[in-house]
């Protein structure tokens, strides 16, 4: 494909993305166990009445719309930087040990405190994914911080931890609720849960798209990048840090959810190509977008009851994985 | 002294040692035994812990010992092929595999013979190897896809095991546990499904030169006359058949099949002569080590072996990167 | 001695014609040097025939039979290719390196006979690498390095060795180190040499035969006297140059004068 072809196919790809994103969020609303037609949604956005409706769509649907949205695109964007900091293409959050330290900190506090309102378990969550990242950002260390020894340390940390929590679940018959959050819902949030992630995330999204050349550039390899006058270390702490604030709120919102911040990078470079500044925001794109379909989906797969959105992620985005995979490139060998 | 120099001096260390943690585990549990009544009793000189030894602890530490080695050996193969420091068996979706299917079990046919359960996992595992192989296909088994293609495939099947666990909570206990990994009740009858693994030894032994030169790069390995492709999805096979025998008698222990063979190489260097050998060693120690503490730190209390991997390995492993560094 | 020729060989990747209908028979005892422009297809060349791409159309015959018919560790036996940027392990010494090379040669189980030891023996000397065949990979330099790839190809033991741009990251005296390298296995050990160069005048003067590549099809072949043209530079290369006698070898020398832009007057 010639330049101006691949172009204009990739702002047609985006312009894809943001209208189904839009229309996602827009069905995600009007969907349900009361369903609400378009235009009533449409309405009730922009001229709200006191109606039973805009209540519905003001104080359970939207928000959790909203955070969809936003999770979905932070947990892309901090696989993508996640990836291109271990140079390694299995990586993922998971792997900076973002998920099994808040996942261990929920369990914890839900054994040792057990009347502890959610809101608040949020922030313990968060305080969890952080020490993850810390330690394992610390034992990688002593030295450089090579890619090979960060995506090592990071799978180390995560298996550790998650052992450990895994241990604890087992060992501990009232632990076994914290199951349901394990596998991460966006059921039953609201707008608090938003305001508690929003600045988190356009926050860590606005300084990984600023990140986007010199990460680019530090994919290059450390000598390259290096010669192009790049700090390396300090890119990939700074990037490090975006995705501790990306990754951990997210999961402290929601829960660990799965596969996202593994599988959208690699599906956004199948279709944009391989400059992170097209693939971090492309990822963000098509991360909010599938986690929106996901909920929608999550409400109907066990009518009436709702699944676990993180299920649902998995299921979905998979096989369009794979079918991508499939259509690759075919060369006679 | 460099250490990769000395390559058979190290399997006489690590099989020394083996067979010392082998006797001690032997004494270790419930009812504890010392090494001397150990001895007297493998001898035959003396009835007094018998049944104790025959029928539980023995059986038990062969199976610590073969499944061990087989995730090690697993994992060695698969980091051999897919190039890449973070795969293992877990990670590319075979222990998912068998983990799905087992649960499926678990939960739709609880009446099910003890015999079910495993052979349940060895299916999952051979249905993610066989999706394996067939999406890669059109790509050339280029190990870049494989990895990836596994990645996605198990995802799928984790969303499956978390949907079983969601949506039979009650089940949730089991189910976890047998996902856990753990040695827990297994004896004679589980050294059955292990058989597989020892007839593969010689295989394994044929195709170990032949991973070496798929190192070379695949341009190479065709220069030599090696059918690359014929060549990684056997021992894709190979690597699978080990996990599934493996998850199959004891469950899903992650571990060792990703961290072994990095302790291998460190040692002995990377030529799959010496480093599939010394993994499978490794991998031995380990699991026999961590289901002996698991036993007998708190007894009567039994933690999973595949929690204890986890604890005692990542910090020892994160050491060793520790280590490595400040050596260079 | 070992045949290689191709027949109205085509190579297309997606709809891109790569390799357009080429006939080539491959002179056996002599060096053949593939000379071309940057994507003019001579890698492409050169990996066809050591079947490590499968044609389009047309085909390859190694000693007369289709080469992708040939097992690919027949093929082994009779030809060797030197990949352009080979990978090995850091820590793989020259000597087991070198083992590799007889690979093709060993059953599922055999051990390496006294045959073998004398063969990697044989060309660690031929290569002057015999000093080095403890050190590893890593601790050698870059001319060293491709020598000791090249102690494996000879000790696959071919008639026919196959090289991709072997010079192309080496500094001068480990180019030319290389190049006498194989000028000497040509001449005395009788191996017929193929290889892909970058270096015009290199070319010209180590080749018994030269092949000038563009645009997918031959442009011209033969000795080098007969094809290193003040023409031929200029076409296959867009290179204005005068060509003059090398006062060491008399191969031909090419000089360049400017870039050479087809539809302007000189």
């Amino acid at each position: 494909m010639n330049i101006k072809k691949q172009r204009t196919s990739r702002y047609i790809i985006g312009f894809i993305g943001v209208f189904l994103l839009i229309a996602g969020i827009f069905i995600h609303v009007s969907v349900g166990s009361s369903s609400i037609s378009i235009t009533d949604v449409i309405r009730a956005l922009f001229h709200p009445d006191n109606s039973k409706q805009t209540t519905i769509i003001q104080t359970l649907r939207l928000p959790r719309a909203v955070l969809a949205a936003l999770i979905g695109a932070s947990l892309a964007v901090a696989g993508a930087l996640m990836q291109a900091i271990t140079r390694n293409s299995l990586a993922s959050p998971q792997v900076f040990g973002v998920n099994a330290g808040a996942s261990l900190a929920i369990v914890v506090a839900t054994i040792l405190f057990p009347e502890l309102h959610s809101k608040t378990t949020v922030y313990f969550a968060f305080l969890g994914s952080a020490l993850g990242g810390i330690t394992v950002y610390l034992f990688a260390a002593g030295g450089k911080v090579t890619h090979i020894k960060l995506a090592l340390a990071g799978m180390a940390v995560h298996l550790f931890l998650s052992s450990f929590t895994q241990g604890v679940i087992v060992l501990n018959e009232d632990a076994t609720d914290v199951l349901y959050w394990l596998v991460g819902s966006i059921n039953g949030k609201n707008w608090s849960h938003v305001l508690v992630l929003l600045p988190w995330s356009v926050f860590g999204l606005l300084a990984a798209f600023i990140m986007g050349r010199s990460i680019s550039i530090l994919v290059l390899g450390e000598n390259m990048a290096t010669g192009l006058g790049e700090k390396v270390q300090w890119i990939r702490l700074v990037a490090g840090v975006i995705v501790i604030i990306l990754a951990g709120s997210s999961v402290a919102v929601a829960g660990p959810i799965g596969f996202i911040g593994l599988m959208i990078p690699h599906i956004a470079r199948k279709l944009v190509g391989g400059d992170y500044q097209r693939i971090l925001p492309f990822s963000a794109l098509l991360g909010g977008i599938l986690l929106v379909y996901a909920d929608i989906l999550s409400r109907f797969i066990a009518y009436p009851f709702e699944s676990p959105v993180g299920i649902v992620t998995a299921l979905i985005g998979a096989p369009f994985f794979l079918y991508l995979a499939r259509k690759g490139r075919k060369i006679k060998q | 002294m460099n250490v990769k120099k000395h390559p058979y001096s190290i399997l006489s260390v690590l099989l020394l040692i083996l067979v010392m943690m082998a006797f001690i585990s032997l004494g270790v549990g419930a009812v504890y035994t010392s090494p001397v009544e150990v001895f007297t009793n493998l001898i035959g000189k003396s009835q007094s812990n018998h049944f104790i030894l025959f029928n539980y602890r023995i059986p038990r530490m062969l199976l610590a010992v073969i499944v061990g080695a087989s995730l090690a050996v697993s994992g060695a193969i698969l980091q051999g092929i897919l190039k890449n420091p973070l795969a293992s068996p877990d990670v590319i979706g075979v222990t998912k595999g068998s983990g799905l299917f087992a649960v499926a079990v678990l939960i739709i046919f609880p009446g099910a013979s003890m015999v079910a359960l495993p052979f349940s996992a060895f299916l999952g595992a051979a249905v993610i190897a066989i999706a394996l192989m067939l999406f890669s296909y059109t790509q050339g088994t280029k190990t870049h896809s494989l990895a990836l293609i596994g990645v996605a495939l198990g995802a799928i099947c984790q969303a499956g095991i978390q949907y079983f666990m969601i949506k039979f909570p009650d089940n949730v206990n089991t189910t976890l546990l047998w996902l856990t990994g753990s040695l827990w009740g297994r004896g004679w009858n589980e050294m059955w499904f292990l058989i597989p693994c020892l007839v593969l030894i010689p295989l394994i032994i044929i195709f170990t030169s032949k991973l070496d030169i798929l190192n070379l790069g695949d341009e190479m390995a065709v220069g030599l006359g090696e059918r690359i492709k014929y060549v990684r999805y056997t021992l894709l096979s190979i690597s699978v058949i080990l996990t599934g025998a493996s998850v199959a008698v004891v469950g899903s222990i992650g571990f060792i099949g990703l961290i072994s063979p990095h302790v291998g190489r460190r040692l002995v260097g990377s030529r799959s002569k010496f480093l599939l050998p010394v993994s499978a060693l490794i991998g031995a120690l380990f699991l026999l080590l961590a289901d002996t503490v698991g036993r007998g730190i708190v007894p009567p209390i039994e933690i999973p072996a595949g929690i204890v991997t986890a604890i005692i390995g990542a910090p020892y492993f994160l050491y060793l990167l520790r280590r490595e560094q400040k050596n260079k | 001695m070992t045949k290689l020729t191709a027949e109205k060989l085509s190579i297309s990747y997606d709809s891109t014609s790569i390799i357009n209908n080429i006939d080539l028979h491959i002179p056996e005892g002599k060096i053949s040097i593939i000379i071309g422009s940057n994507g003019c297809g001579k890698s492409t060349i050169l990996r066809s025939l050591a079947r490590l791409l499968k044609p389009t159309q047309g085909c390859i015959y190694l000693n007369g039979k289709d080469i992708h018919q040939h097992s690919s560790k027949e093929v082994a036996k009779q030809l060797a290719i030197l990949p352009q940027s080979p990978e090995a392990p850091e820590d793989l010494t020259v000597k087991e390196l070198c083992y590799y090379g007889r690979h093709p040669h060993k059953g599922l189980f055999a051990r390496y006979s006294t045959e073998d030891h004398k063969i990697v023996s044989d060309a660690l000397q031929s290569t002057k690498m015999e000093y080095l065949s403890d050190r590893t990979l890593d601790a050698l330099s870059g001319g060293q390095r491709q020598r000791a790839w090249i102690a494996m190809a000879l000790a696959q033991g071919t008639d026919l060795l196959l090289l991709d741009e072997p010079t192309t990251y080496l500094d001068l005296a480990h180019q030319i180190e290389v190049l006498e390298l194989l000028s000497n296995l040509n001449k005395q050990q009788n191996r017929t040499i193929v290889m892909v160069l970058h270096d015009l005048n290199q070319a010209a003067r180590y080749a018994d035969h030269l092949i000038s590549i563009s645009s997918g099809k031959i442009y011209t072949e033969g000795s080098p006297k007969q094809v290193f043209t003040e023409e031929m530079i200029e076409e296959v290369f867009g290179l204005s140059c005068k060509i003059i006698d090398n006062p060491v070898d008399h191969s031909p020398l090419c000089i360049p004068t400017g870039i050479y832009k087809k539809n302007s007057s000189k």
